[in-house]
Order: C-alpha cells, then sequence, then structure tokens
C-alpha cells in the first residue's frame, strides 16, 4: 500500500487514511445512516463551500447551492461504485452545480453582475487593515468581473487549475475531459484575461 | 522574460493571487449553520419522496410537507404553534381537492398559481378563493395567498397582482404587481429566486420579507427581513431590512410606520392550513358589532371567506361563542341570523376536568388545556401526563410533552424541561409543533447555563427557522452565550443590522464598544 503525503495548510493528510475513511463514511450513508452521512459531508464542508466560491463568487445563493450538491450527493450515494475517490465524485458534483449556476446566471442577466462590498467583505481575510480589506476588495471585484467574461467552461477549468493548483490528469477527471481538453480550455480563459486586460487598459 | 511569461504573471498577480488569498471557507459559525441547512433540506427531501432522482423533482420536494396530517393535529398546530412552519394548499403545478394528496404535475413546468386562502371584504365569497393567475381586490378588500410553500403574500386593495406566465426557466417565480399594495413573505431555501415586477422597478429576492407598492406616484419597495434588489431606470439599489426605497425620493428611507404594520400583521397572520380544510364564510351581524375572532385571532374585514383546517374552531362574536365544526370539503356560513350574533349564544361545552377513562387523545387534550388555563399546576401536570400515556408519539402526545416541558421551565425546573423534551423526536412529527420546540429547547439550554449546547441549538434554530418571530431573540441569546469577542461581533452586527431598534439593540452596541476598546492598542 502507498501512502501519500501531502503537506496542505501546513498539516500533514495521509490521502490513502483519507480515502479509506471516506469510503468507510460512503458505504454506511449508503445503506441509509444519516450520521455517516452527516460526518460524510462535514468533513467535505469545508472545501466544498471554498471551492465553489472560487468559481461562482460570494454570491447570495452560495449556501443554497452547498445545499444542492449535498443533496444530490446523498441522492447519487447509492450509485456511487467506488471507481473513483470520494472526492473526485464530490468535485464532479460541484463542477456541475457551478456550470449551471453560471449557465443561468449568464441566461438571465446576458451582462456581468457585481458583487458589493458587503458580499465581497465576507470573502477578504479579517485579521486585515482596513485598507488591506479594502484593496482587498477592489481586487476581488475586479477578479469576478473578469472571470464573468469567460465562459463557464473555460471558467471552471480556469480556476480549478490556475488557482487552485489541481493535476490535468485529476482536473480531466473531474470535469469528465481529456487532460488535454482541459489544458486548451485553461490555455484560452488565459488568453481571454489578458486580452480583456489590455481593452480594459489601452481602450480604443 | 517574453511576452508570454509576462502575461502568465500579470494574470496570476490580478486573477490567480487574490483569489488564493481570498478566506473562501467556513468560520464554525457558517459551517454549524450551513451543516444545519443541510440536515434542513435532508428532512424536507426525506418528507417529500422524489421520483426518478431529477433535481426538479428535489425542488418541488419541499411542496407536499405534511399533507396527510389529520384535522385534529391542525387543530393543535394552530393551537400550538407560535409561528407554524409556512405550508400552503395547491403547490405550482399541482391539482388539490380538499382532502386529497396534491400531486406535482410532471413534464414542463407548468405556471405557479396564487391560491387565495382569506379573503376579506366586499365581494367575498366561495369563488374568490378559487386558485388563479391573476387576483384583483377592490378598495376596502384584502386577500391572503400563497403560491405553492414558498411565497405567501397579502394583496390589499385597490389592487391587481398577476403570475408571469410562461414561468422563467430557472425555476423561479416572477409576479406583476398592477396596483395596490402587496406584501410579501418569500422562502428562498429551495432555490430559485422570486421576481416582482411593479410600474418601473423589478425588485429581486432571494428569501425575505419586504413589500412592493404600486402607487400613483410610482413604486415602493420596503424590506423588513433580509435584504432585496430592485432594478429602476438602470440602476440597482440593494435595499435592507428596515428601509424602504420609493421612485419618487429616489433613496432609502426608514420604512413608513403604517407600512411597517402592514408587513408585521402579514407577518403574523396563520398561514394557509395543510390538509384536510373546509370553507368558513362569515357575513356581518345585523349590528355594527365588532370583529369576531377566530381561535383567538382577530378576523378582520366582514365579509370574510377562508380556507380553515378541519376540526372544531371556536368562534368569539359580539353576541356570544360558537363552536364551529369544519368538515374537509365542507362549507360552514355564519350569517345574520346565526348565535354569534346574538347575546344568548350559548357557551362552547368545556370538558370535565376528571378523566373518565373513555375520552379521545384530543378529548384528553382539551381537558388538559382546561387544567392549564383554570387547574393548579400539579392539575396541568397530571392531566398532561394523561395525554401522553394516551397518544404515546402520537401529535396529542408530543403537544401535550412539549406543554410539561414548557410548564416545567415555567416552575424553574430547566432540568426537568430538559427530560421532557428528550422524549420527543427531534424534529418533532407535528410540524407546526417542530418550532416551538426547538426554540423551547434554545431557552432550557440557556437556562442550564450549557453555552456550547445553547449556541448550537439557537445556529440551528435561525437556519432552520430564518423566518421565525423569535429570531431577534434567538440572535441576541446567541450573541451573549458566544464568549469571544471575534466570534461575537458577527453576530452582533447582524443584529443591528437586521433589528436596529430591537430590544437588546442597546446592549449589541454596549457589547461592541466594548469587544472594540479590548482589541485597541
Amino acid at each position: 500500500v502507498t501512502v501519500q503525503l501531502v503537506r496542505a495548510g501546513g498539516r500533514s493528510i495521509d490521502v490513502e487514511a483519507e480515502a479509506a475513511e471516506d469510503a468507510r463514511l460512503v458505504a454506511g450513508a449508503a445503506a441509509g445512516d444519516r450520521r455517516m452521512f452527516a460526518a460524510l459531508y462535514r468533513r467535505h464542508l469545508d472545501a466544498t463551500v471554498a471551492r465553489l466560491t472560487r468559481m461562482i463568487g460570494p454570491v447570495a445563493e452560495r449556501d443554497d447551492l452547498v445545499q444542492q450538491i449535498f443533496l444530490d450527493v446523498h441522492r447519487a450515494l447509492p450509485r456511487f461504485r467506488g471507481e473513483a475517490r470520494f472526492t473526485t465524485f464530490l468535485h464532479r458534483i460541484v463542477v456541475n452545480v457551478a456550470y449551471e449556476h453560471l449557465e443561468r446566471v449568464r441566461r438571465r442577466a446576458g451582462r456581468t453582475r457585481s458583487f458589493d462590498a458587503g458580499d465581497l467583505d465576507a470573502i477578504v481575510a479579517p485579521d486585515a487593515s482596513p485598507e488591506a480589506r479594502a484593496r482587498h476588495r477592489q481586487e476581488l471585484a475586479r477578479v469576478f468581473a473578469r472571470l464573468d467574461e469567460l465562459s463557464p467552461k473555460r471558467r471552471v477549468a480556469f480556476v480549478l487549475v490556475a488557482v487552485e493548483g489541481m493535476a490535468l490528469a485529476e482536473a480531466a477527471a473531474v470535469l469528465g475531459a481529456s487532460p488535454d481538453a482541459v489544458k486548451q480550455r485553461v490555455r484560452e480563459a488565459r488568453l481571454e484575461l489578458v486580452a480583456a486586460a489590455h481593452e480594459q487598459k489601452e481602450p480604443s | 522574460m517574453t511576452t508570454s511569461d509576462e502575461r502568465a504573471e500579470e494574470i496570476d498577480r490580478e486573477i490567480v493571487e487574490p483569489l488564493q488569498r481570498a478566506r473562501v471557507g467556513l468560520d464554525d459559525l457558517g459551517a454549524a449553520r450551513l451543516a444545519a441547512g443541510i440536515e434542513a433540506a435532508l428532512d424536507r427531501a426525506a418528507a417529500a419522496p422524489a421520483p426518478g432522482g431529477q433535481r426538479r423533482a428535489v425542488r418541488v420536494a419541499g411542496l407536499v410537507l405534511g399533507i396527510g396530517a389529520a384535522a385534529a393535529v391542525a387543530v393543535v398546530a394552530v393551537r400550538h404553534a407560535g409561528r407554524p412552519a409556512v405550508v400552503a394548499s395547491p403547490a405550482p403545478g399541482a391539482t388539490s381537492a380538499p382532502g386529497s394528496t396534491p400531486t406535482v404535475a410532471a413534464g414542463p413546468r407548468a405556471p405557479a398559481l396564487l391560491a387565495p386562502y382569506v379573503y376579506s371584504g366586499a365581494g367575498a365569497d366561495a369563488q374568490t378563493l378559487d386558485a388563479t393567475g391573476r387576483l384583483v381586490v377592490p378598495a376596502g378588500a384584502r386577500v391572503r395567498a400563497a403560491i405553492g410553500t414558498r411565497v405567501r403574500l397579502t394583496l390589499v386593495g385597490p389592487g391587481a397582482v398577476s403570475v408571469v406566465d410562461p414561468a422563467p426557466a430557472d425555476g423561479g417565480i416572477e409576479l406583476l404587481v398592477e396596483r395596490g399594495r402587496l406584501f410579501v413573505d418569500y422562502d428562498g431555501r429551495g432555490g430559485g429566486i422570486l421576481r416582482v415586477r411593479s410600474p418601473g422597478a423589478v425588485t429581486t429576492v432571494v428569501g425575505t420579507l419586504f413589500s412592493v407598492e404600486a402607487l400613483d406616484e410610482g413604486t415602493r419597495v420596503a424590506v423588513a427581513r433580509g435584504r432585496v434588489r430592485t432594478e429602476a431606470v438602470g440602476t440597482m439599489h440593494t435595499i435592507v431590512a428596515g428601509t424602504a426605497w420609493s421612485a419618487t425620493a429616489g433613496a432609502l428611507d426608514p420604512i413608513p410606520a403604517d407600512v411597517a404594520e402592514a408587513l408585521a400583521d402579514h407577518d403574523a397572520s396563520p398561514p394557509p392550513p395543510v390538509g384536510e380544510y373546509g370553507i368558513m364564510r362569515i357575513d356581518p351581524g345585523p349590528s355594527a358589532a365588532g370583529a369576531p375572532a377566530l381561535d383567538g385571532r382577530a378576523l378582520a374585514g366582514l365579509p370574510i371567506v377562508a380556507r380553515v383546517p378541519a376540526g372544531s374552531h371556536v368562534l368569539d362574536g359580539a353576541g356570544g361563542r360558537l363552536r364551529l365544526d369544519v368538515g374537509g370539503g365542507s362549507t360552514v356560513r355564519v350569517d345574520r341570523a346565526s348565535e354569534l350574533w346574538s347575546a344568548r349564544a350559548p357557551a362552547p361545552r368545556r370538558t370535565a376536568l376528571a378523566d373518565d377513562g373513555t375520552r379521545s387523545a384530543e378529548d384528553a387534550y382539551l381537558a388538559a388545556e382546561a387544567a392549564m388555563r383554570d387547574g393548579t399546576r400539579e392539575q396541568a401536570r397530571r392531566a398532561l401526563e394523561a395525554v401522553v400515556a394516551r397518544d404515546p408519539g402520537g401529535a396529542h402526545g408530543e403537544a401535550a410533552l412539549l406543554d410539561l416541558a414548557r410548564l416545567a421551565l415555567e416552575g424553574g425546573d430547566a432540568a426537568r424541561a430538559r427530560r421532557h423534551l428528550a422524549r420527543l423526536p427531534d424534529p418533532v412529527r407535528d410540524r407546526g409543533l417542530a418550532e416551538a420546540a426547538h426554540h423551547l429547547r434554545c431557552r432550557v439550554e440557556v437556562t442550564l447555563g450549557d453555552d456550547p449546547a445553547a449556541a448550537a441549538c439557537l445556529l440551528a434554530f435561525r437556519h432552520r427557522y430564518p423566518r421565525s418571530s423569535h429570531d431577534a431573540e434567538a440572535l441576541a441569546v446567541l450573541a451573549s452565550v458566544t464568549r469571544a469577542c471575534a466570534a461575537a461581533r458577527p453576530l452582533l452586527e447582524e443584529y443591528l443590522r437586521a433589528y436596529p431598534r430591537g430590544p437588546f439593540a442597546a446592549d449589541a452596541r454596549q457589547r461592541l464598544d466594548g469587544c472594540a476598546s479590548r482589541s485597541a492598542p
């Protein structure tokens, strides 16, 4: 048995042990044990919220979408055969929910939205100085405005790979695409973001 | 350095790094809140079997809660729940007849229907309670209606409101206020957004209590809880709790007193009946006597026609009191000749306190109620224990346990109250009692001084019942049992935002000042 140790936020994680614990909880939850399912979602709640927030921003519907993710997981568990890690299975659902939300927003608004200071205040570092918080809020407002210009597919791929540092192979498994396709989406996203930035700096 | 490297660095600096630095995870409070929300969502999904594993099925899962509740249960629920969960009669796209279980239509999304459940004022008759796509009320009249389980509204005439058809593809609901004053509470937890169009404005809501008035001088929007966004003349306005925006002022002002009063009235009004119901119609009496009260709640504006849960009700009028037995699917009419308007009307039958061993659970509960009202605490306790013994696990038994816990707490025995509550399932089966039971559990933990248990209980309560009339108190108590300033500060700030003139506002400001001075260098 190969035990992988990954540094995450300054602590070591035994990936195999984590996966084994997930598998135990999944088996119990799939058999209808609500406590097992509660333990499962509590383990993954923080990472799920973080990933979803990076993809869609601190939108008002975020908590509802998180609930939807875990309801989808709960419903799909009996069909989860364990071919992939539970985290991959979960991230697929997160990505699907994010896609649907981003598509819905595009269809509905047909233009970019903006977050107000209250929305963004929730995701800036709470212990920074007021000036640093204001600066970070402005940066994030710009970040989400520029991400809003990307297609949902490119946006999600870009966040997974460029922001979260996910390996292409893993991102491909989560996105249900080939590694080459994911690489291409990230590249196109970068080009689009650069072009948009230059357009803003040098208006014709 | 090549141009492409520079570009990559630029993207990293401007996009990737700020996003990596963002605090996108959850703090303990946020995690507990979300976990409670997921639990509640799982409860809702479990209460309404979702066919075929389709997402749409989950979205409508909350629409058919508690349909099988018996009439007696509904009576107990109305009697006990401080603010029962909002449940409606026909759901959008649903068909139901009195006494039957509504079924959700399959296939393309059907337009939502406005299902009136109380109409008061000129023109009140049974037809005014028919589900419709457009409601019109004349001056002086008022109608309360539901759209599924998520929207409950009061339209004050002269007014007209309609559901925009086709429904938005995003699963939301869109209303058009042509004229009149519309007071709405919307539960957005099931997903989807409510949009309200009015002259010159579009208001977008995720979940809140608010009003949209289409007045002669233009649209006015006021928010009592949560916040909404209103777009008018290409500008987006965010309207937060306690404020109102109007097209004429073009700015945010405190909510006018009459609007605040109307919002509070809407919020406190009983929800539509669950399960079997009948129609009650009351015409004015021969003299200009005051409005009657049904089960202790005043009925404004006669004539009135309303859906009421099947079962026994007490109607108090100017001249006396009537016991109103409403059968499922039946219509009960109280007209000018009714005993209600006569001083000689007999008082309702009082149930004897003594248990003759043959009473039904409902009769036993009525006896216990009489004991709580007229007898000693010990008599009440014995009568309630008799109900629990007669109806263990049933609606009356649950209600009796709740009353036992309440009596114990009022008597200063919080430990005993906790033991009574421990005998109740969590959540209780009777949804009408669930909020009251949860609130009492939290009060018990607070009284016992178990701060972590109280905080967890209050967090879950606020998540499960965000529109509760106990919310202000729950938030204030949650802040007070949260000892650390860092954790308490957002709660105190939330309290002051939501209830700037609330009973705990002064305390909240004082504590915030204390926290600020402690953290100052």
